[in-house]
C-alpha cells in the first residue's frame, strides 16, 4: 500500500516536473536576473555594469514615454477586452443557432484566429493605407466619405485602429468559448421561462449570463491579460510605436530599450513594473469577477 | 488495469514531448577535423548575391581546405542584437555583417567588435582611398565596407516635368512652385515619402541640415555628443522648419506618414506621386517599376538663401564586415585569409556586381553602366556628408526620427522639436552614462578585450 502510494507520488511528480522545469526556466528565472539587472547601469545582456540600486525605476518613472506606454496598454487592453467578449458573445448567440448555412459564417469569423500577427499586421496597414488602401476607397464608395481618417497616421486615432485589428483577429475564438458554454446550458431552463412568459431579454439576463459567468470570466481574462502582453507584434508591424508614440505599449517600448538601445537595466526595471501593474489589475479582476462564486 | 497503462504510456510519450524543447536548446557536436569558419550576416538584400555569397565560399574551402558556415539572419539592424544573443549563447561568431552604423553607435562603444587596425595593414590597398576612415573611430579600425557608397537622391517623374513644363528644382521656392504646378495639373502629391520606416527621417534631416548649418552638420553634431553646442541651435530649428514648410505649402501630404518603402514606389510608379526622396539603392528597384514614364534623378534643391552652401547629400559605404570580439582566436589567420579572399578583385566583383554598384569601395570592381548612376556617382557622391545618424547614438536618432514628422505635421513647432532631441541627450548621458569618446575611458582590460592576441601572416594574392 504504502509503495503504492509512494509510486503514485513520483508519478505525479514526474508529470508536473517538465512544466515545472520550463516554467522556471523560462519565466520564474528569468523573472529573478531581470529584478537583479535592473539594479545596474548596463548595455550588456551577458551581465556586467555598474550597481545603481534602484535608479533605473526612478529613470523608468520619471520616463513620459513609458507612462505614455502604460496608459496605451490599459487603453488596449480595456478597449479589446469588451470588444472581442461583446462581439464574441453576440455572435455566440447568433451562430450557436441550428440553421442551414451558418457553418460557413462560424468558419469566416474563426479564420481570422489562424493568421499569424505579421500577416495580419502587414495585410490591415495595407487596408488602411491612405494611398491605396481599400478601407478609404470603400468609405468613398458608400457616401461615408466624410468619415475617412488618417487611421495610422493620425495620433487621435492609430491606436483604435490598431485595437479594431486585435478584435477582427481574436474574436472568433471567443466566439468558439462562449458557443462552448452555451451548449452546457441545459434547454429546460429556456422552455420554463418562456411558460413563465419571460421574454428574450429577460432569458438572456436572467439565464444565459448567469450561467455562463465561468465562461465569461474565462474570456476577460484572456482577452485582459493578453491585451497587456500579446500586443507587441501588431503595434511592432503596423506603426512601431509610432506616430509621435502615441501608438507605443509597454512591451515595444521595453524592447526599444532593451534591443536598440541597449538600456539593459532600464528595461528590466520597466518590465517588473509590468508584471507588477498586469499582476495587480488581474487579481482585482479575478477577485470581482468570482465574487459571486465565492459568496455562493 | 489496461487502462491505467495506457494512460501512464501517453502520459510518458506527453513528458517526453514537453521536454524536447529543452533538448532542442543543447549544443549540437563539432562534425569532422577542417577548420571552421563561421559567418553572421544578415539576409542579402540584392537578386544574386546570396548565390555569388554560396559560390565564393565555396572556392575558399575548396583553396584552404576548410569549412564555412553561414547564417543569413535579419535585417541590418538586427546584428547588434544578433550578436549578443550569439555571445550570450556561446555560438561561435569569427565573421559578422553590420552596417557602419551599427558599429558606430553600438557595437565599437560596447566592445562587440575587434580592433581591426593592425589585421588589415597588409589588405589596405584593396580599398579606394579615404573609404576606410568610415570605419575607423578614435584612429582604430573596427571593421571595412564591403558593398557600394550610397548617397541620397531626389527621384522625379521627367516625363512629368516635361509635360507641365517643369525643370529640375535648384531652390525651395522652385520646389514649391513645382508643386502647386503638379497638384494643379494632375491632382496628384508632388511627393510622397516613406514615413513610416521612420530612419528616413534622419536621412532627410541630416541633408537638410547639412545646408541650414553651412555644411557643418558632423561637426555640430561632435560639438553636440560633447556637450560643447546645443541642438536647439538656429540651425537646426531652421531644418526643422523647412520640414513645416514643405508640408505647409501642400508637398507633402500626412499619407507619407504611414507610407512604406514599397507603398511609396508603388504610388510614384502609379503617378499617384511626381517625386520621392531616397537612396541610392532604390535606384534598381524602382526602374524596375517604372513603366510608363521616363525616370529623373537629381539633387535636392538648396532650401537656404545662401548660394555658398553647397547642396550635399549623406551617404557612406554602409555594408561593411567585421570581427566580433568575442571570435575564436584560433581563427584569426582564417578570418584574414577569407578577408583577403573576398577582397580580390574577382571575388569582390563577383558578389559585389549583384548590387549594381554606383561608386565601390572596393578597389577593381566595375560600377553599372548606367546614366543615372553616373549622374549620381559624379556629381553627388564627391559631395557626401557622413550621415549623421553613424555619428549619433541610437537614443539620439530614436528622438530625432520622432520629431521630424512632429513638427512637419504641426504636432509641435520646430523649437519644440528642437528641444525633444536636445532632452533625448541629457536623458542619455543621465540614464546610461554616455561618453562620445569613449575610447579615450576606455580601461586596458577593455582594450585587451577587443585586440588581437597576435597578427597571423596570411597569403596576399
Amino acid at each position: 500500500m504504502k509503495s503504492r502510494k509512494l509510486r503514485d507520488r513520483i508519478f505525479i511528480i514526474t508529470m508536473v516536473a517538465p512544466a515545472l522545469i520550463l516554467l522556471l526556466a523560462f519565466v520564474v528565472i528569468p523573472l529573478f536576473i531581470g529584478a537583479f539587472t535592473s539594479l545596474f547601469q548596463t548595455t550588456s545582456m551577458t551581465g556586467g555594469g555598474t550597481f545603481i540600486g534602484l535608479k533605473n525605476y526612478v529613470f523608468a518613472l520619471q520616463d513620459e514615454v513609458f507612462w505614455k506606454s502604460i496608459k496605451n496598454t490599459l487603453y488596449y487592453a480595456v478597449f479589446i477586452t469588451i470588444a472581442k467578449n461583446a462581439l464574441g458573445l453576440g455572435l455566440a448567440l447568433l451562430l450557436a443557432k441550428k440553421m442551414r448555412g451558418l457553418t460557413l459564417f462560424r468558419v469566416a469569423v474563426f479564420i481570422p484566429v489562424t493568421f499569424s500577427f505579421i500577416v495580419t499586421g502587414v495585410l490591415w496597414s495595407w487596408i488602411y493605407s491612405p494611398v491605396f488602401g481599400i478601407l478609404n476607397e470603400f468609405m468613398n464608395t458608400v457616401g461615408l466619405g466624410g468619415f475617412i481618417q488618417e487611421w495610422l497616421s493620425d495620433p487621435a486615432v492609430a491606436m483604435t485602429s490598431i485595437c479594431v485589428v486585435d478584435v477582427w483577429k481574436w474574436t472568433g475564438f471567443h466566439m468558439v468559448i462562449y458557443m462552448a458554454g452555451l451548449q452546457k446550458i441545459s434547454p429546460d431552463l429556456y422552455e420554463s421561462a418562456a411558460i413563465d412568459g419571460a421574454g428574450a431579454w429577460q432569458k438572456f439576463k436572467s439565464i444565459t449570463v448567469p450561467q455562463m459567468n465561468a465562461t465569461i470570466v474565462l474570456n476577460v481574462l484572456i482577452a485582459f491579460t493578453g491585451g497587456f502582453v500579446q500586443n507587441y507584434d501588431l503595434v511592432k508591424v503596423m506603426t512601431d510605436g509610432g506616430p509621435f508614440n502615441s501608438t507605443e505599449v509597454a512591451l515595444t517600448y521595453i524592447v526599444r530599450n532593451l534591443l536598440k538601445f541597449m538600456n539593459v537595466g532600464k528595461a528590466n526595471a520597466m518590465t517588473i513594473i509590468l508584471v507588477l501593474i498586469v499582476s495587480v489589475f488581474g487579481f482585482m479582476q479575478l477577485k470581482i469577477m468570482t465574487k459571486e462564486d465565492d459568496d455562493e | 488495469m489496461k487502462k491505467i497503462m495506457k494512460r501512464r504510456i501517453l502520459s510518458v510519450i506527453l513528458v517526453i514531448a514537453m521536454c524536447l524543447p529543452l533538448a532542442a536548446c543543447s549544443k549540437g557536436g563539432s562534425d569532422g577535423e577542417k577548420r571552421t569558419l563561421h559567418i553572421l550576416g544578415t539576409v542579402r538584400r540584392y537578386e544574386g548575391e546570396e548565390a555569388a555569397w554560396e559560390e565564393v565560399f565555396k572556392d575558399f574551402e575548396e583553396e584552404y581546405n576548410c569549412t564555412v558556415e553561414y547564417r543569413w539572419q535579419g535585417k541590418v539592424d538586427d546584428m547588434v542584437t544578433n550578436l549578443e544573443a550569439a555571445k550570450i549563447s556561446g555560438e561561435e561568431v569569427d565573421i559578422c555583417f553590420p552596417n557602419g552604423g551599427r558599429v558606430y553607435s553600438s557595437l565599437a562603444p560596447n566592445g562587440m567588435l575587434m580592433d581591426l587596425t593592425e589585421l588589415m595593414e597588409p589588405l589596405k590597398d584593396r580599398f579606394k582611398e579615404g573609404v576606410l576612415d568610415y570605419y575607423t573611430i578614435g584612429d582604430h579600425l573596427w571593421g571595412f565596407p564591403y558593398g557600394d557608397q550610397s548617397s541620397s537622391v531626389l527621384y522625379y517623374n521627367k516625363t512629368m516635368f516635361d509635360e507641365l513644363g517643369l525643370e529640375e528644382p535648384k531652390t525651395f521656392d522652385d520646389l514649391i512652385e513645382c508643386g502647386k504646378v503638379i497638384q494643379e495639373q494632375k491632382g496628384i502629391m508632388p511627393m510622397i515619402h516613406q514615413g513610416k520606416t521612420q530612419s528616413y527621417w534622419l536621412m532627410y534631416y541630416g541633408d537638410i541640415y547639412a545646408q541650414t548649418s553651412g555644411n557643418q552638420s558632423i561637426e555640430n553634431i561632435h560639438e553636440f555628443l560633447t556637450g560643447q553646442h546645443e541642438f536647439t541651435g538656429e540651425a537646426e530649428v531652421e531644418a526643422f522648419d523647412v520640414f513645416k514648410r514643405m508640408y505647409d505649402e501642400g508637398l507633402y501630404t500626412s499619407a507619407s506618414f504611414e507610407t512604406d518603402a514599397d507603398g511609396m514606389k508603388a504610388a510614384f510608379a502609379q503617378q499617384e506621386a511626381a517625386m520621392f526622396f531616397g537612396g541610392t539603392w532604390e535606384l534598381a528597384p524602382t526602374k524596375e517599376l517604372v513603366k510608363d514614364f521616363e525616370l529623373g534623378v537629381t539633387s535636392l534643391p538648396r532650401f537656404v538663401d545662401d548660394e555658398n552652401v553647397i547642396v550635399q547629400h549623406a551617404g557612406a559605404p554602409d555594408y561593411g564586415i567585421a570581427v566580433p570580439s568575442f571570435a575564436n582566436q584560433d581563427n584569426l589567420d582564417l578570418i584574414m585569409q577569407f578577408f583577403e579572399f573576398i577582397l580580390r578583385e574577382e571575388n569582390a566583383q563577383k558578389i559585389l556586381s549583384t548590387y549594381q554598384p554606383i561608386n565601390c569601395p572596393i578597389e577593381g570592381v566595375e560600377t553599372i553602366d548606367d546614366e543615372y548612376a553616373q549622374k549620381i556617382g559624379e556629381e553627388m557622391v564627391p559631395l557626401n556628408t557622413i550621415w549623421i545618424d553613424w555619428v549619433m547614438p541610437i537614443q539620439m536618432n530614436d528622438a530625432l526620427m520622432q520629431a521630424v514628422p512632429a513638427a512637419m505635421s504641426g504636432e509641435v513647432t520646430p523649437e519644440q522639436a528642437a528641444q525633444q532631441v536636445q532632452d533625448a541627450y541629457q536623458t542619455l548621458v543621465e540614464e546610461t552614462g554616455y561618453q562620445y569618446d569613449w575610447w579615450e575611458s576606455w580601461t586596458d582590460e577593455q582594450w585587451d578585450n577587443v585586440t588581437p592576441k597576435e597578427i597571423p601572416e596570411i597569403e596576399v594574392k
